[in-house]
């Protein structure tokens, strides 16, 4: 078991690294940089601008340096000194920015994932235990339904409804009271009450694909022998789903942390900027189109670098559910 | 219903211009009530004077600026900060505000003193709106009614007769935010240790848009004293003070010289330690650029610096960061007041919401959370209309459009493909292009019946106005337009549609921008214009691109058929302000956009992209010189009615259709708003109606 923890750390350590450089050069990659940003503003504002002194901005940025020049010192200062790097558009410190809005983005996908197990597991066991039901065909209706609607639309639909009917539009993750206000209980409150309706847009459409999941890999295990062979047993048939097909059927739960994870965070950025949230999509997608490159990067970083985490804690809760994986 | 509307804004816009081109008379009879500020010499009014509403200046050599309000003879101040002086933490409102402080009549009545402004944004808060709500203070101003303009942080100015000195007297005793005093001295800072320092802009300094590259040559000011300063060009301008309403005039207010010397190596000896001591700057450039707007007079930095001295009504506490919301205060040396005497602004605060997404922002307005936003969407007309009817706390203003047309469509005479150029350069194909356009259709299906057909060109009411430029071409007539087209491509293919003279089919590109928040319906409309000029066998193909692919696209001159706004350019003169439709050569002129090109290397460097313009060309850009260097309104306008004749002859852009009014919807507890009023670029959107002088109806 330790050899394989070392072994997945390892291999972890290595992804994030080729990750890093990979964010860093793909966010160079589109033509130009901040300077043309600053140029074709200048441009379009007040007039022309010297070559001089758009090669005197580009030098003032370092954006003249090679690239591995570039990258060597980005991540030496996020490495050695915590900092990463300067937001040309927001003129603040980028690694404050991805501080402040990462750990929101983290609880609203970590809530709706919770929201997607709780939603779907409960679900996908009794469809497939009552097969061909009332319930499993209301169900499956109601999962197809909620993956077939893109979020950012029942996010639009949540919006006019609510504005409509219940006076008021739910927009945002604080009531305006908290929303400037430091930390206290009586934000976390204010949290905690807003906080669902975007879980649950977020979360909806994965919970169709884990009710499906789980209903085949349930049926898969119900028609195996050893579940002949405890009924025939007379074990009773509660305790038998539980015991044996269900914990053979709950391995793709565990397996998907890792690859759900970017999934929540990619379809909470359109329903972030729908519901107006304050969370890291919004921000990522500006620093993106605007090509603020550190901020871009350092989002991509952070971002990946959580989800090679969630992957590696996926393995190795795998390994610890079923000895099978630890012995490959 | 809505027509009605259109209709009754119209008459009203006309019966207002119609009472302002006749005042002209007894315009000094109605400054005589009560004692002027401004020392008046009659302005002489010959009845053929100023064929609109603006200064008359004939042989005068003086300008004369009007007042029509009096300075009151006491001041008051908002109780937030009558606390503030009793605790002796501000100096006593009389000392704060200049001797002659600008005095703003109210819209509707004197306003109470308190309260938020609650204001919501998309993408920043700068040109989110805050530019127009809290910055955009000029050296001149337009009045409500954009009739004309006048003094705003100066106190008058006048011209010699040429037109080529100009003398400013400032406002004595006027303070920026922090309280240091507003003189002559941040006026030469600005232009001589930023603007024209070699250091920061390499090699020869910077330019601006209040200074037309011909005349930066030989072009100083002078200090005469601490509040008077001159401007000495050296050829005439005549225009200077008119560009200094809208956009242009944002230098002025920019670089407050007491707090921006300390980052200037030449007035701090010890500039280094300030630099050794900034980790992300390596020279006083560097550190100076961080601290002052820099570059282009970027007026963002008054919302991510609160310690930048501003001469705006409120000032930042708050930045948003990465936030969700910016708050800002009042200033307390702003330095204006109300016909009472009580020093502006009336509500305490603006607090802005930052929203992700327009539609979050567009159902906080419906729901009446907001008290003001920039740009409501004409797609959201109807929401706005039934949430009025439901009764939520709103009101909808419907303001005129300041625009030449909804759009403008320009074939680029200068792209690089010869073939393709020589067919856009025939003007036989652009008009045959202008019958096969339905602009009806368009109107009806994307600007929901709002309009009228036109072509680029300023509004009857202008003195610019020039029928012809309007209304020709605009006939939907498909045999029409094909008899102009068969001049040009007389050959069809099987599909019917036109082959270049080398035998492949003509397939112009069509950029259209789509990611402009200005422009959500830009695609729509192109999309239909393909398929109008389909039937007359163009086939065009859409190249719908973002901004950023754009802008490279017309860097490198890689332009073909392209379709923008109509510009500003509509009422009064703005259309000698914005010129870029008429005058090729100009900025975001793309009909020429390789003579744009290459008139932009007064720097010397000739860009590879460049076209040289013929002849033609060359004559209306020196017509335009003549028409800006007229020292007289008449003169100026007499020369650009004679490019708006060229201009229809060389029929430079196509246009679709009149703007129509817009909505602007406002929180009902909005007090002081006046209900209709011109909107545009120009105006400074929101600015033209005052907003320090909007308050909240308790």
């Amino acid at each position: 078991m330790w050899k394989y923890l070392l072994r997945r750390s390892l291999y972890a350590i290595f992804t994030v690294w080729v990750i890093s450089i990979l964010a860093f050069a793909v966010i160079q990659l589109p033509p130009g940089d901040y300077v043309t940003d600053l140029v074709n503003q200048l441009r379009s504002q007040a007039g022309e601008v010297s070559p001089e002194w758009e090669a005197r901005m580009r030098a003032m940025y370092g954006f003249d340096d090679p690239f591995i020049v570039q990258y060597w010192k980005w991540i030496r200062n996020i490495i050695f000194r915590g900092e990463f790097g300067y937001s040309f558009f927001y003129r603040r410190d980028a690694g404050v920015m991805i501080m402040e809005r990462l750990p929101m983005s983290f609880a609203l996908s970590f809530s709706s994932l919770m929201f997607v197990w709780a939603v779907a597991l409960p679900i996908g066991f009794y469809s497939a235990v009552r097969r061909y039901s009332m319930v499993d065909y209301f169900a499956s209706f109601i999962g197809f339904f909620g993956m077939s609607i893109p979020n950012f639309l029942l996010a639009l639909m949540v919006l006019f409804f609510t504005y409509k009917y219940m006076g008021g539009a739910v927009i945002g993750l604080f009531s305006e009271e908290y929303a400037n206000a430091p930390w206290s209980w009586g934000k976390f409150m204010d949290l905690m009450s807003n906080i669902w309706v975007p879980m649950i847009i977020i979360g909806i459409s994965s919970t169709a694909g884990l009710i499906r999941t789980m209903r085949a890999n349930l049926l898969d295990e119900l028609n195996k022998p050893y579940v002949e062979t405890a009924r025939a047993k007379g074990l009773s048939e509660a305790r038998l789903l539980i015991k044996y097909p269900l914990r053979h059927a709950l391995n793709p739960f565990i397996s998907t942390i890792g690859w759900m994870l970017p999934g929540l965070v990619s379809g909470e950025t359109i329903v972030s900027m729908v519901l107006n949230l304050p969370t890291s999509g919004p921000v990522l997608f500006n620093a993106l189109i605007r090509q603020d490159q550190y901020v871009a990067a350092g989002f991509i970083l952070m971002l990946s670098t959580l989800t090679v985490i969630g992957t590696f804690i996926s393995d190795v809760a795998l390994a610890w559910v079923d000895p099978r994986i630890r012995l490959q | 219903m809505r027509k009605s509307i259109l209709i009754i804004n119209l008459l009203l816009v006309l019966a207002l211009l119609f009472a302002a081109c006749t005042k002209t008379p007894e315009t000094p009879a109605v400054v005589d009530e009560g004692a002027p500020v401004v020392e008046e010499e009659a302005t002489t009014d010959d009845e053929a004077a100023a064929d609109d509403e603006e200064l008359a200046v004939d042989d005068v050599e003086e300008v004369i600026v009007e007042e029509e309000v009096v300075v009151p003879a006491k001041f008051n101040e908002a109780p937030m900060l009558a606390e503030k002086v009793a605790a002796g933490e501000l100096p006593p409102v009389e000392e704060r505000l200049p001797l002659n402080p600008m005095v703003v009549k109210p819209a509707d009545q004197i306003g109470t003193y308190g309260g938020d402004l609650r204001y919501g944004f998309t993408g920043g808060p700068t040109w989110g709106g805050m530019l127009y709500i809290a910055q955009w203070e000029h050296p001149v101003t337009w009045k409500y009614d954009f009739s004309d303009f006048e003094p705003n942080i100066i106190e008058s100015w006048e011209a010699n007769a040429e037109g080529t000195e100009y003398i400013w007297y400032l406002r004595e005793g006027l303070k920026w935010s922090n309280g240091d005093p507003y003189t002559a001295d941040d006026i030469t800072f600005m232009v001589n240790d930023f603007l024209f320092n070699v250091e920061i802009f390499p090699p020869a300094g910077g330019g601006a848009d209040w200074l037309p590259n011909e005349l930066r040559e030989g072009f100083s000011v002078e200090k005469i004293d601490d509040y008077t300063v001159k401007f000495i060009f050296p050829a005439p301008y005549g225009t200077f003070m008119l560009n200094l309403a809208p956009w242009g005039g944002r230098y002025f207010a920019q670089y407050p010289f007491n707090y921006l010397k300390q980052f200037h190596a030449d007035y701090n000896p010890d500039v280094d330690d300030l630099v050794a001591a900034d980790d992300a700057v390596e020279d006083w450039v560097g550190l100076f650029l961080s601290k002052a707007p820099a570059t282009w007079g970027d007026p963002s930095y008054f919302f991510d610096y609160p310690e930048l001295p501003s001469l705006g009504p409120w000032i930042v506490t708050q930045p948003v960061g990465a936030g969700t919301t910016l708050i800002m205060e009042r200033n307390p040396y702003y330095w204006k007041v109300d016909t009472e005497g009580n020093q502006l602004p009336y509500t305490d605060r603006v607090v802005a919401t930052l929203y992700q997404s327009d539609e979050a922002r567009t159902f906080a307005m419906l729901n009446g959370d907001l008290d003001f936003i920039k740009d409501a969407g004409d797609a959201n007309r109807e929401l706005y209309f039934d949430a009025v009817d439901d009764g939520k706390p709103l009101k909808l203003l419907l303001p005129n459009y300041d625009m030449g047309n909804m759009q403008s469509i320009h074939f680029n005479l200068t792209t690089k493909d010869p073939v393709v150029s020589e067919i856009f350069n025939d003007i036989n194909f652009r008009i045959g292009m202008s019958h096969a356009i339905n602009r009806e259709e368009i109107i009806e299906v994307v600007y929901k019946g709002q309009g009228k057909p036109a072509q680029v060109c300023p509004v009857e009411s202008s003195p610019l106005y020039v029928e012809r430029l309007c209304n020709q071409y605009l006939e939907f007539d498909i045999a029409l337009a094909n008899e102009y087209l068969d001049q040009v491509l007389p050959d069809k293919d099987a599909q019917g549609f036109r082959l270049r003279p080398d035998g492949t089919r003509f397939q112009p590109i069509f950029t259209v921008i789509n990611d402009s928040n200005e422009g959500q319906h830009w695609v729509q409309v192109a999309e239909i214009l393909i398929e109008h000029w389909k039937v007359v066998g163009i086939d065009a193909l859409l190249n719908a691109v973002g901004d950023t692919v754009w802008n490279e696209q017309r860097e490198a001159n890689n332009i073909e058929i392209f379709m923008f706004h109509g510009g500003e350019g509509g009422s009064g003169m703005t259309a000698i302000i914005d010129n870029r439709w008429h005058v090729p050569g100009s900025h975001w002129g793309i009909f020429g956009n390789g003579w744009t090109r290459w008139y932009a290397t007064y720097l010397g460097d000739l860009d590879e992209d460049a076209v040289e313009p013929p002849q033609y060309v060359e004559d209306i850009r020196a017509m335009y010189r003549e028409a800006i260097a007229q020292p007289t309104r008449e003169g100026q306008v007499e020369i650009m009615r004679e490019i708006m004749e060229l201009s229809a002859d060389y029929l430079w852009t196509l246009g679709i259709s009149r703007a129509g009014t817009t909505i602007q919807p406002i929180s009902s507890r909005l007090g002081n708003v006046p209900e209709t009023y011109y909107k545009g670029w120009l105006q400074g959107f929101d600015k033209i109606l005052r907003p320090e002088q909007w308050y909240i109806i308790q």
